[in-house]
């Protein structure tokens, strides 16, 4: 049964997705109940491929329909000639970290979002919502990853516009909307390019035949700058303000984790392709730049928000950018010949997707935590917040941890990540390591002026009402998953991140 | 060397949505440059496919002769995905573009909120 | 910023435009035409086939049992990816009645308890109501066509349900009828359900051997038949689970795009503001 794991990662939540309109006809805790159980059961599936993949390095190949699912090809063939799905251990790691992401934020929206008719609609597109990211983290097909993308954005975007009732939210999900069609029919020209040449989409057969033309170049380019879009770095971050500050808190964090989704494939892309189509120096620079752009603007634009939301969104943008140097830097490195990989390359990509892990946590901590503050305070204007902790203790340590994770305070998980970027960048070159740091200590700036005005001051008007049981456990799982990664982060270092960063970059 | 066409109009279909896409100010004129920009590309992906002298892939009473051939058919499966996903994001877009109509009174996404916040 | 915005075209167009001409002519794709009819009847050949679409064209017909390769991609080599799809149109349709929940509260210039002479004079017309009365039994007619055929002919699950959901459409311009808007919706939801998960059950059936696989065809008495290589007049009882996925689809497109439009069509008569 175990050979069926990589297919049912996507069907369990599917068919779950399917029925959950029927179910709430019937019954709406049962409804809630039913999503909840099914991205707990990918959850666990996740957790027992750890062993496989992780520690014995087996590599999970599945044929969708094929007489024989395990074997690559079929009758002698020397192509693949159906959906190829695959789970290694690069994927791996993300698949383990949106399941368990996705699954606590779903505890946090399943007593947050207010229980009425539309809810039964909100879970379907959650549970869609997981189903895309299973979906992309899986496919080995280029074409199928392009339908999964479409599913993860068009059901964010329905989700972004959750509250129709006020004024704004509907346009901030025409902008995502918008941004990601134009960045997905981008994604199909490559994908046409790449099929006009070699007559297939599956990812590891292009691997092997492509032999550096002119038009794999371009098709690289045509893959690769779509899914920068949909990261949101900085050239193309226009949309993710207006997107994080307007939808309801736990969409948010599911967004951004969606958007780490798109980095992991503009990871794969860039390291599967790149050194065969000898481009894999001039993509490392260009995450560099990306990462450089993205950590300077996205700080700077953050320090001058009154918007609680808008500030966080910021943030979003400049953490983006340590992830894009850390893997840039090993990326840029990796062909050089000579021992620069061995000795910073690896280091730089070991930090950079440790932070991925990192900032998923820390990021979709803070954004349920500003959930909590727009609720009590009914607006996003840091203004006028004051003196929320005289009430609520719990949530202003929570967003203390969160806040202290996100600058790189020790012995948080954000400090962690941050020290093996440094130190690993400072190898490639100092500067970049001096604007890294500088922007840490303007994270911090902005988040201390988020903690003085939402938490400390006069006491407000009005006492908070008392949190719902799952929304203070799902946020109190996040803050010990935080603190538990920085005081052990050998740890999972050892366990997930580095067969990730081999498998990687082996090619 | 007429078939070239096809390729000339794929182009010329993609810029098209394309600055309609960047210069229109209209939300429901955006989602027509959508369209434009994804028949383009359903265009595209049929030219990749074309042989000459080719019949559909579709045995059904074919006149069957020794040399017959046909065009690829991977293509057409694929723009029966795009169409149907195009068919979603216009729908989508249309749907919350009446919504935000309702909300603001007016289309125009310059006095919509947030274009010059950049 | 318009100048940036033309020179990221100009420079979008330069590379569409280099990536053209480094393509294949066209009419001349990868692969080799030649090899299609020398093949025997039965069985799996693959001599001398270099890319997948050439594999589809040889050996589509007698693996799958359609005489219409393109379904046989759509359902059975590439069925995943259709299974995607139709959950891209289950959640537009999921989007729209979730955007547009509070309009459905609400009462409609177009719904009962307003008298549609009032509303629209012009409308009521019995020549236009038959008409379309008739229209509609024709329209759903060629729909089912479509799909029930969907394995021999041109055709499939989405282009027959689309075609069958134009019926819905005609029918809500002519009649005006969001009466039972309720009623109408919880129905037609239950059956895009019912759709998708016979959809998705059909793969969970194979899945003794791998997920969506083919487990009808190859000589089974139910929509079994071996269907040898080469032109045929067309047999209904071929294809394995061609013909119940492209039903599923079918029956998931038509309510899925009924149910866009009368939430739509329910929405576009309501006045206020809410």
């Amino acid at each position: 049964m175990i050979k069926h794991v990589p297919v049912l990662l996507v069907a369990i939540p599917l068919v779950v997705a399917f029925m959950l309109p029927i179910i709430g006809m019937v019954n709406r805790t049962i409804r809630t109940i039913t999503a909840g159980v099914a991205i707990v059961i990918i959850m666990v599936l996740s957790y027992l491929l750890i062993q496989d993949v992780m520690i014995c390095k087996k590599i999970f190949y599945y044929m969708v329909g094929s007489p024989d699912p395990t074997a690559l090809f079929e009758h002698g063939l020397t192509f693949p000639i159906r959906i190829a799905l695959k789970i290694d251990q690069f994927s791996l790691l993300f698949i383990i970290m949106a399941t368990t992401l996705s699954f606590l934020f779903y505890l946090f929206s399943s007593q947050y979002i207010e229980e009425n008719e539309r809810k039964n609609y909100f879970t379907v597109l959650y549970v869609c919502m997981v189903a895309g990211m299973m979906g992309m983290l899986i496919a080995n097909d280029l074409f199928t990853f392009f339908v999964f993308l479409e599913i993860l954005s068009i059901s964010s975007s329905a989700l972004v516009s959750f509250r129709t009732e006020r004024k704004h939210p509907p346009y901030a999900g025409y902008k995502y909307m918008f941004v990601s069609s134009i960045a997905t029919s981008f994604f199909l020209l490559g994908i046409a390019f790449l099929y006009a040449q070699y007559g297939s989409f599956n990812i590891d057969y292009l691997k092997k035949v492509m032999d550096g033309t002119v038009l794999d170049k371009i098709a690289i380019v045509m893959l690769i700058l779509p899914l920068a879009m949909k990261c949101g770095v900085v050239p193309m971050h226009m949309w993710i303000p207006d997107t994080y500050s307007e939808a309801p808190a736990p969409i948010s964090s599911m967004v951004k984790l969606g958007s780490l989704i798109c980095l992991y494939g503009l990871f794969r892309i860039a390291f599967t392709f790149g050194s065969h189509v000898y481009v894999s120096y001039e993509l490392g620079i260009l995450f560099i730049l990306f990462g450089v752009l993205s950590m300077f603007v996205g700080v700077t634009q953050a320090l001058i928000q009154k918007d609680v939301k808008r500030l966080m969104a910021f943030h979003a943008v400049s953490q983006v950018g340590y992830m894009l140097l850390g893997v840039g830097v090993g990326l840029s490195v990796i062909k050089s010949g000579d021992a620069s990989f061995a000795i910073y390359g690896k280091i730089a990509m070991i930090g950079g997707l440790f932070h991925v892990i990192n900032n998923a946590l820390y990021k979709g901590l803070l954004f349920l935590t500003s959930g909590i503050m727009v609720r009590h305070y009914k607006t996003r204007d840091l203004n006028v917040m004051h003196g929320l902790a005289h009430y609520d203790k719990f949530t202003a340590l929570v967003f203390m941890i969160a806040a202290l994770a996100i600058s790189g305070i020790p012995p948080l998980n954000g400090f962690v990540s941050k020290l093996i970027i440094y130190e690993s960048v400072f190898h490639y070159n100092p500067l970049l390591t001096l604007i890294a740091i500088f922007v840490s200590v303007l994270t911090l700036a902005s988040f201390m002026k988020v903690f003085y005005s939402a938490f400390l001051g006069m006491p407000p008007e009005r006492k908070p009402v008392e949190q719902p049981i799952l929304v203070k456990f799902s946020m109190v799982i996040l803050s010990i998953i935080i603190v538990a990664i920085g005081l052990f982060p050998q740890g999972i270092i050892k366990l997930l991140i580095e067969p990730a960063v081999n498998a990687l970059a082996t090619f | 060397m007429s078939a070239i066409i096809l390729y000339i109009t794929f182009v010329l279909l993609f810029t098209m949505g394309l600055f309609a896409l960047i210069f229109k100010r209209n939300l429901i004129k955006i989602v027509i440059a959508l369209n434009i920009l994804d028949s383009g590309m359903n265009l595209f992906f049929i030219t990749l496919g074309y042989r000459h002298n080719a019949t559909a892939p579709i045995f059904t009473l074919l006149p069957w002769d020794t040399h017959i051939t046909m065009v690829l058919p991977t293509p057409q499966a694929l723009i029966l995905t795009n169409i149907v996903i195009g068919f979603a994001t216009t729908a989508l877009m249309l749907g919350v573009a009446i919504l935000t109509y309702r909300n603001n009174k007016t289309l125009d996404t310059r006095k919509l909120r947030g274009v010059e916040e950049l | 910023m318009r100048l940036i915005s033309v020179v990221a075209i100009v420079v979008i167009f330069g590379f569409i435009f280099v990536g053209i001409l480094h393509l294949h002519p066209i009419g001349e794709p990868v692969g080799n035409p030649r090899i299609l009819y020398e093949r025997p009847p039965l069985g799996i050949d693959t001599q001398g086939v270099t890319i997948m679409d050439d594999y589809f064209l040889r050996n589509g017909q007698v693996e799958t049992g359609s005489n219409n390769i393109v379904a046989s991609i759509v359902f059975d080599y590439r069925g995943f990816d259709t299974l995607g799809e139709a959950t891209v149109l289950f959640i537009v349709v999921s989007s729209i009645s979730m955007l547009f929940f509070t309009f459905l509260k609400s009462k409609s210039i177009v719904s009962a308890g307003v008298p549609r002479a009032r509303q629209f004079p012009r409308i009521e017309s019995r020549i236009i109501t038959f008409g379309a009365f008739l229209m509609y039994i024709m329209i759903l007619s060629f729909g089912i066509y479509l799909v029930v055929h969907g394995h021999v002919s041109p055709g499939g699950g989405f282009q027959g349900g689309s075609v069958m959901a134009s019926a819905t459409a005609l029918l809500l311009i002519s009649f005006y009828i969001t009466r039972h808007m309720q009623r109408t919706r919880k129905i037609f939801s239950f059956f895009e359900s019912l759709g998708l998960t016979i959809f998705i059950g059909m793969g969970f059936a194979g899945i003794g051997i791998s997920f969506l696989y083919n487990f009808l065809a190859h000589g089974t008495t139910v929509f079994g038949k071996i269907i040898p290589f080469g032109p045929n007049p067309g047999y209904l009882i071929s294809a394995g689970i061609l013909p119940w996925l492209s039903l599923a689809v079918g029956i998931e497109v038509f309510f899925g795009l009924s149910l866009i439009l009368v939430t739509l069509f329910h929405a576009s008569g309501v006045k206020n503001n809410l």
